[in-house]
């Protein structure tokens, strides 16, 4: 189904060997390493992998968002826009009208913290018809109403209460309610959404994916869910990204990826997600910590902390990502003909990350 | 809202109490009472000590009676315009006081604006241009603002001034309107003296208030609420405007009741060097002559004015940010 030849899915975004760094303290930070994702109309992608690997870094190129010491040095995003027009978001100018113009309106996004990422001293209908005044000014109806209604949908009680309050006097799950209805205010075609119940309560967690869910299913909506937790991803995401530093290691549809994990990667994502039925069990965590993004681990980044390494190859040699079965994809020599290859001869060279 | 005006207010009361309590013990610390100090000065220029008038005084001030009741006393004379005598000037203190006091209000008001409209702006382009060279530029200055004394700066500024008019910019009128009625021309005169004092009592704040201003800006800028404005398709200046500065805002105005003790203490030697008739130069003199009532007297006015200064600024807050209105 999530085919690239799919010719009945029309991809609404496409990223292509996206690169993006940051220099800090004269070091260069390798965030993103050559990242390629699609994301079809109404499909819900979901992204994964631990802190540090680059998810948060990849929506926000997604927007042209970057912080200043930020850069994309390379790779394409483009936008299918309404009419048909394809636009390289990596080519616009971040201040440009055109580029605001898809932030909110065509793509809106949720963050993780809730509480910060409102300003606390703006009441919620303040920043709620911030957007909707750019993007969708209402004609009939007056923005009150529409973000009343909007904050109704959501499922906060007493929308006519909460419109006039402040953040801080919203409770966290009401608050990231907010947050999600300032989103879909706009009307857009993607919600990305940044670990949106990382900062939750467990009991209000469920809740809150749970309305990500309906709200995308009932507007139609694309979803980029990020989140360290695979856990998730399993209830919300029909295809799956695997990120380890920068790099997508494996994808495919999340059945697949449940049912046979082929990166050593994964397979330690999946084992690490606590298991309600074997509560008694030590959560098993994968050995090591992710290394430092400036100084990148040579070959396979994941070689130093692979409990399958094979050899020399692994460490000298970058693996890509090569089809597995149909649509599931991994960049991993143990599912790799080049296995065989030695480093330094013949065509694994060139595959070698350009510094 | 209400309750934390009331907080606030009830902070007020012991806080006076306590500075006036300060004041008095100002004026009780040299050995002996004043008007023992009076006759012997009278004596020692020769004068008859009238006796009758030392009881007198003895009697008006409660001298003699335990300190409680010489400062009950103390409080309710000032409650009715009294502050006592200076003796160094031989003329009731509240004379003086009102003699120069509007002075020093309007120097440190002019150094105030100059204060706020030079360091603001300035603080704002130096955050949200970090590292450029204006950046770079404006912050080398700031800091050479900071660290010239005040007096260095008054005689290079006279220099240049007395170079550039030919004429020395002394005291707040130039000598053709100094005892003439007021008039446009005086005014203006007056305006012409006015900003290089101002300028000069202003510099070290100025750069004080580039740096708040920078440090909080930037704290701000890089807060989430930030990013989520971005992503909703905000202009970026729009957006700063809105967000950072406004937030960034807030330790800004509490500063405001510091600023006032600050610009008084920093007026003084910038009015020696310039010869103005401000209260600063008062103090130093009182406080090295021992006047007591005059030096006692000044420090409780100023600290009044600084304890309303930052009541006000405390109320200013409450209004502009909910989470104090709402106790949070
Ligand atoms: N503003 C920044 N300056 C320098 N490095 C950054 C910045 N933002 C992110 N990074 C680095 O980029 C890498 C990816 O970060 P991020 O995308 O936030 O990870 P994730 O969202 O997957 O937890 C990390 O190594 C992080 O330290
Ligand atoms: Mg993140």
């Amino acid at each position: 189904m999530n085919s690239d030849s799919s010719p009945n899915r029309e991809w609404l975004i496409d990223i292509k060997d996206l690169h993006v760094t940051f220099s800090q303290d004269d070091k260069t930070v390798n965030a993103v390493n050559g990242v390629d994702i699609r994301v079809h109309k109404g499909e819900a992608v979901g992204i994964v992998g631990e802190s540090g690997c680059g998810k948060t870094v990849t929506s926000y190129s997604l927007l042209n968002i970057l912080p200043l010491n930020g850069r994309i040095v390379s790779g394409e995003v483009r936008y299918r826009g309404g009419n048909g027009s394809i636009i390289d978001i990596t080519k616009l100018n971040p201040r440009s009208r055109e580029m605001r113009k898809l932030r909110g309106g065509e793509i809106a996004m949720i963050f993780q913290e809730p509480m910060a990422s409102f300003s606390p001293v703006h009441t919620i209908k303040d920043q709620i018809a911030e957007g909707i005044l750019l993007h969708q000014p209402p004609k009939d109806k007056k923005v009150r109403e529409k973000i009343i209604e909007y904050l109704g949908m959501v499922g906060i009680s007493n929308p006519e209460r909460a419109i006039d309050a402040y953040p801080f006097q919203l409770s966290g799950g009401m608050r990231q309610r907010a947050m999600i209805a300032m989103a879909l205010a706009c009307n857009p075609k993607v919600l990305v959404a940044d670990e949106p119940t990382t900062a939750l309560d467990v009991t209000i967690q469920a809740q809150v994916l749970m309305l990500i869910k309906e709200m995308q299913q009932e507007l139609g909506l694309a979803l980029v869910l990020i989140t360290h937790d695979l856990g998730i991803i399993a209830h919300m995401a029909d295809f799956v990204y695997v990120m380890y530093l920068g790099r997508v290691v494996e994808k495919g549809p999340v059945a697949t990826i449940f049912d046979s994990p082929k990166h050593p990667y994964t397979r330690d994502l999946i084992r690490s997600i606590p298991k309600l039925d074997r509560p008694e069990k030590r959560l098993a965590t994968i050995q090591g910590n992710v290394p430092d993004a400036s100084r990148l681990p040579s070959g396979c980044a994941f070689h130093p902390r692979c409990r399958e390494i094979i050899g020399e190859i692994c460490r000298q040699t970058e693996p890509v990502l090569e089809e597995v079965e149909a649509d599931h994809f991994a960049a991993c020599f143990l599912h790799s003909p080049k296995r065989e290859i030695e480093p330094g001869t013949g065509e694994s060279e060139i595959v070698q990350q350009p510094q | 809202m209400q309750s934390y005006i009331i907080r606030r207010l009830l902070y007020f009361i012991p806080t006076l109490i306590l500075i006036s309590v300060i004041s008095f013990a100002i004026i009780q610390a040299p050995p002996g009472d004043f008007v023992t100090t009076l006759a012997v000065q009278m004596e020692a220029r020769g004068d008859q000590v009238d006796e009758d008038l030392i009881n007198a005084l003895r009697a008006r001030y409660g001298l003699g009676k335990p300190l409680w009741q010489q400062y009950l006393i103390w409080i309710g004379n000032i409650l009715q315009g009294d502050l006592g005598v200076s003796m160094a000037y031989n003329q009731p203190v509240s004379r003086i006081i009102m003699d120069r006091l509007p002075w020093s209000l309007l120097f440190s008001f002019s150094a105030f604006i100059i204060v706020y409209s030079i360091g603001f702006p300035i603080g704002f382009l130096s955050a949200v241009r970090q590292y450029s060279i204006l950046d770079y530029v404006l912050t080398f200055t700031g800091f050479i603002g900071l660290a010239t004394p005040n007096f260095l700066l008054a005689l290079v500024l006279l220099w240049v001034y007395f170079e550039a008019t030919g004429q020395a910019l002394v005291g707040i009128f130039s000598v053709e309107y100094a005892v003439a009625s007021w008039s446009f021309g005086k005014f203006f005169d007056l305006l012409n003296h006015l900003w290089i004092p101002a300028l000069i009592i202003g510099t070290a704040g100025t750069a004080g208030l580039i740096r708040i201003v920078r440090a909080n800006l930037l704290d701000e800028l890089k807060k989430l609420y930030v990013t989520t404005a971005r992503a909703k398709g905000v202009s970026e200046i729009r957006l700063i405007l809105k967000y950072p500065v406004r937030l960034a805002i807030n330790p800004v105005i509490s500063n405001i009741g510091y600023v006032l003790p600050a610009l008084i203490s920093g007026e003084v030697i910038t009015s020696i060097v310039i010869g103005l008739p401000t209260i600063g130069p008062v103090l130093l003199r009182a406080l090295q002559t021992e006047d007591m009532f005059l030096a006692g007297s000044i420090v409780l006015i100023l600290s009044v004015l600084t304890l309303v200064g930052t009541l006000v600024s405390d109320l200013l807050l409450a209004v502009i940010d909910p989470r104090i209105r709402h106790g949070v």
